[in-house]
């Protein structure tokens, strides 16, 4: 375990160094989410209303979207290719550490830094669009910790599973990035799932993505859709199977291939 | 005048140079180049599907109808397609240049410093967005039934590539402020902010924000402006403001470019 | 005399580095302030080369070789000092100086990857205004003595180390630079592939009348190619002149290697000089070079000799000398 908080820490500091990467990383997605924000206000400045929406809530999901944002990233994706690339996987084949263990406590390292260097951007925003923090009082919080544990635990399932598997290409970035946008589009990141069509919000009750950004979002905010309920969650918790049995075959399969590999 | 004509063959010959061989290093992976036409795709779709779920709610946004969106849409992946045809990953991976090494050799080169640095890498998969970006104008006329003038498509013509400068040195500024810092990739965060940013209407804002994406980060002059020309919203008025802002923005990025590269080399052993 | 090639008067050249404490505790300390102290890489530097001279420049790892080239090529911005490089301020960055000289890092490349070295040959061709039949006859005479005409179709990420720097070599040579700076050209070849490269360089500056800097940490190259060698430790200058005074002045003893036929005591040769190394059958020592025609009879006469062998001591160990001697 103190090895596990060993890595925790490490990544810690390793974001610290790269400091700017996380901060410039936080600029770019809150000015795309300035996006949705304005086109949610211009929408009920002129009367419309998207969906059974009310204006606030949608404002907040939005800047919500960006603390979900800041925990659930996919850089590491491409740290894990390159530690496969450059060989630096080797140093946690040799050593009596679970290399998937190592990986988790640094993505959650940076996860935790992500997460504070986010939190005044959160609250310029909340600041911005005239809302009051107690607003965040009143979020469902506890309701929203287990759909987010199944969301993160899916999401780091997902980057592990993309890295390893986009390590052959010699341009493993545009396989990530297919990946990465379907899942921003299917999660809910660009606009809540409740307004899509019917027919499509059925379809994405089969997939898992929506716990990565739309479900615990919407039990936040205490308007949990259809998609949080019992189908959606055994089909989460189903597919959060299926990965890690993937995860396991693939590391036996790529630790030969590895060896094949190795130079 | 003679010096200069031969200048721009010169210049223009080591473009398709550089074009030709970006061409050949795309073909040594071909199932890469595929992968990334599908990437790119990817991305375009989602785009749209925003744009249509958002429309099934509402005529119109901030002014703008849902075949105008699709104009502006199809004008910022143009745009785009040429910045990547051009000048864009070079930009984006200058960084990259910088650490192996390679940058200098490129100060050792007897040709413009600001040239070689910025066409020295072509994604040519991006080929998919200007497919893309024409369908997309074909269905905003068949939906909205109405077709731009000769002089509303010169207009356009004229203003897109204005507003690719202007682009070009917002990019170029915002990269090589970094050769300040630590030449690293940071910064691209929020350059690939700028490709969502480029495909809404700056009406979308007030105040102060309306404001930051004009005169800051230029999305006004990169994206809105040139795409009215098409919806027929802006007239040679507006084309005026854009050479204007175009000129002065570029002599700005190419002070700031030879003044960080002056930077870099009295700060690097 | 002709006017200098290059004239290098008072060269410094200082950069910071910050420093960072371990730990967590330190990085977010890193944070808020930062430690920065500034590091001497070239300390006034002065030295003179005539047109088609071919200087080695000698010293350990940074000891600011790699630095003093890249400001000669314009690449970095000195502290303060003067250089003139063919009547040109290298970081001024004129075209036409650039269009005459050449620098080879052995250390990276400037080829393209993923494509043939042709292409990248191409490529200078556009960028150095090369006229088309100049770089046929150029491209042809390179690449016969270098030997690396079949592999020239060849993507560069797959050529052997050797070729690639072959490779390497004729890019910077297309445009027949008038000075060439050469660092490490030979790092990590073979010694098959370093022996060539050196023939090459040998054969080049005295057909084309270069002028070559050549930095290098095998002595090996130094020897066989330079005259005069430059010697650079922490920054400094600390030698300059001819690779023979060198070795006169700082090798004031000769090598005896002597191999006996029957064993010899090790306290049997006290006074004879300093032994370097000792086997009852075999030893060798280092001797004056005053008296070494005297200790060598001495020996022939009083021991049971089987062979005596005397010899220069190498470059290697006369730089070696000089660098652990204390600095005056």
């Amino acid at each position: 375990m103190s090895s596990i908080l060993r890595f925790y820490l490490i990544s810690i500091q390793d974001a610290l160094i790269y400091r700017w990467n996380i901060f410039f990383a936080i600029i770019g997605y809150s000015l795309s989410a300035m996006i949705g924000i304005h086109i949610v206000q211009r929408v009920y400045e002129s009367g419309h209303q998207l969906g059974s929406y009310a204006e606030q809530p949608l404002l907040m999901y939005f800047l919500l979207v960006l603390a979900m944002d800041s925990l659930l990233y996919f850089g590491d994706a491409w740290n894990i290719v390159e530690e496969i690339h450059s060989g630096k996987i080797t140093n946690f084949l040799v050593k009596p550490v679970s290399y998937y263990h190592a990986r988790v406590a640094m993505y959650l390292g940076k996860a935790s830094v992500r997460f504070i260097t986010m939190i005044p951007a959160l609250l310029l925003g909340m600041w911005f669009l005239g809302i009051g923090i107690q607003q965040l009082v009143g979020l469902h919080f506890w309701a929203f910790v287990p759909y987010f544990l199944i969301g993160l635990s899916l999401h780091i399932c997902v980057i592990i599973i993309l890295g390893v598997l986009s390590f052959p290409l010699q341009r493993a970035s545009a396989g990530i990035f297919t990946f990465q946008t379907g899942i921003f589009l299917t999660g809910g990141k660009f606009i809540p799932l409740s307004l899509f069509p019917e027919w499509a919000q059925h379809i994405l009750t089969f997939l898992p993505f929506h716990f990565m950004t739309f479900t615990p979002l919407s039990i936040l905010l205490g308007q949990p859709t259809f998609l949080a309920y019992l189908p959606g969650v055994a089909i989460a918790l189903l597919w959060l199977v299926g990965a890690l049995i993937l995860l396991k075959l693939l590391w036996l399969r790529g630790i030969k291939t590895y060896e094949g590999f190795g130079q | 005048m003679k010096a200069l004509v031969s200048n721009i063959k010169f210049y223009l010959r080591l473009y398709f140079c550089l074009l030709g061989f970006n061409f050949q290093s795309r073909l040594a992976y071909r199932g890469e180049f595929i992968l990334s036409l599908v990437s790119v795709s990817t991305e375009l779709t989602v785009r749209l599907v925003f744009l249509s779920v958002v429309y099934s709610y509402i005529p119109s946004l901030a002014g703008w109808t849902y075949p105008q969106m699709l104009l502006l849409f199809a004008s910022s992946f143009i745009l785009e397609a040429i910045a990547w045809f051009t000048w864009r990953a070079s930009i984006f991976k200058l960084h990259l240049v910088v650490q192996d090494g390679s940058f200098d050799f490129l100060m050792t080169k007897p040709v413009s410093l600001l040239f070689i640095t910025a066409f020295r890498r072509m994604d040519l998969e991006d080929v998919a967005r200007v497919v893309v970006g024409v369908a997309l104008l074909m269905f905003s006329f068949h939906l909205s039934g109405i077709f731009p003038s000769v002089n509303q498509w010169l207009l356009w013509m004229v203003g897109i590539s204005l507003a690719q400068v202007v682009y070009f040195s917002f990019s170029l500024m915002l990269k090589t402020t970094s050769f300040w810092t630590t030449q690293t990739s940071e910064i691209n965060y929020v350059m690939y902010s700028l490709d969502r940013l480029n495909q809404y209407p700056t009406h979308l804002y007030t105040g102060f924000v309306r404001f930051l994406f004009t005169f800051i980060i230029p999305v006004t002059f990169i994206s809105t402006l040139p795409a009215q020309f098409l919806t027929g919203t802006a007239s040679w008025l507006g084309l005026l403001g854009l050479a204007g802002f175009a000129g002065l923005i570029f002599l700005l990025a190419r002070w700031v470019f030879y003044t960080s590269i002056k930077a870099y080399s009295s700060a690097s052993s | 005399m002709s006017t200098p090639a290059i004239v290098v008067q008072n060269l410094s050249k200082t950069y910071s580095v910050t420093k960072k404490e371990p730990g967590v505790a330190g990085s977010i300390k890193h944070l808020f302030s930062r430690q920065s102290f500034s590091t001497i890489a070239v300390d006034h530097i002065s030295f003179h080369i005539e047109p088609g001279e071919l200087v080695g420049f000698l010293g350990p790892n940074g000891a600011g070789k790699t630095t003093t080239l890249k400001m000669l090529s314009g690449i970095l911005y000195p502290s303060s000092g003067q250089v003139s490089v063919l009547g040109y301020t290298p970081w001024e960055r004129k075209r036409q100086y650039q269009q005459q000289f050449s620098i080879v890092l052995g250390q990276k490349n400037q080829l393209w990857w993923d494509l043939p070295a042709l292409n990248s040959f191409l490529l200078n061709k556009e960028i150095y205004r090369i006229p088309e039949t100049q770089f046929n006859h150029t491209l042809n005479k390179l690449t016969d003595l270098l030997e690396v005409k079949d592999v020239l179709n060849t993507p560069v990420r797959k050529l052997s180390l050797g070729q690639r720097m072959k490779c390497e070599l004729i890019a910077a040579l297309l445009h027949s630079p008038k000075v060439l700076f050469l660092d490490e050209p030979t790092i990590g070849l073979d010694v098959v592939s370093q022996l060539k490269m050196r023939d090459f360089i040998r054969d080049y500056n005295q057909t084309a009348q270069t002028t070559i800097i050549l930095t290098s940490h095998y002595m090996e190259d130094v020897e066989a190619l330079c005259k005069r060698v430059i010697i650079i430790h922490h920054g400094q200058l600390i030698y300059d002149g001819s690779l023979q005074k060198l070795i006169a002045k700082h090798a004031d003893h000769k090598e005896l290697k002597v191999t006996f036929v029957s064993p010899v005591a090790e306290s049997q040769l006290k006074g004879m000089g300093k032994i370097l190394e000792y086997d009852p059958r075999r030893v060798v020592l280092a001797v004056p070079k005053k008296t070494y025609k005297t200790i060598s009879s001495d020996f022939l006469q009083h021991f049971p000799v089987d062979d005596i062998l005397i010899d220069e001591p190498n470059l290697d160990d006369v730089i070696r000398d000089i660098f652990t001697q204390p600095q005056a």
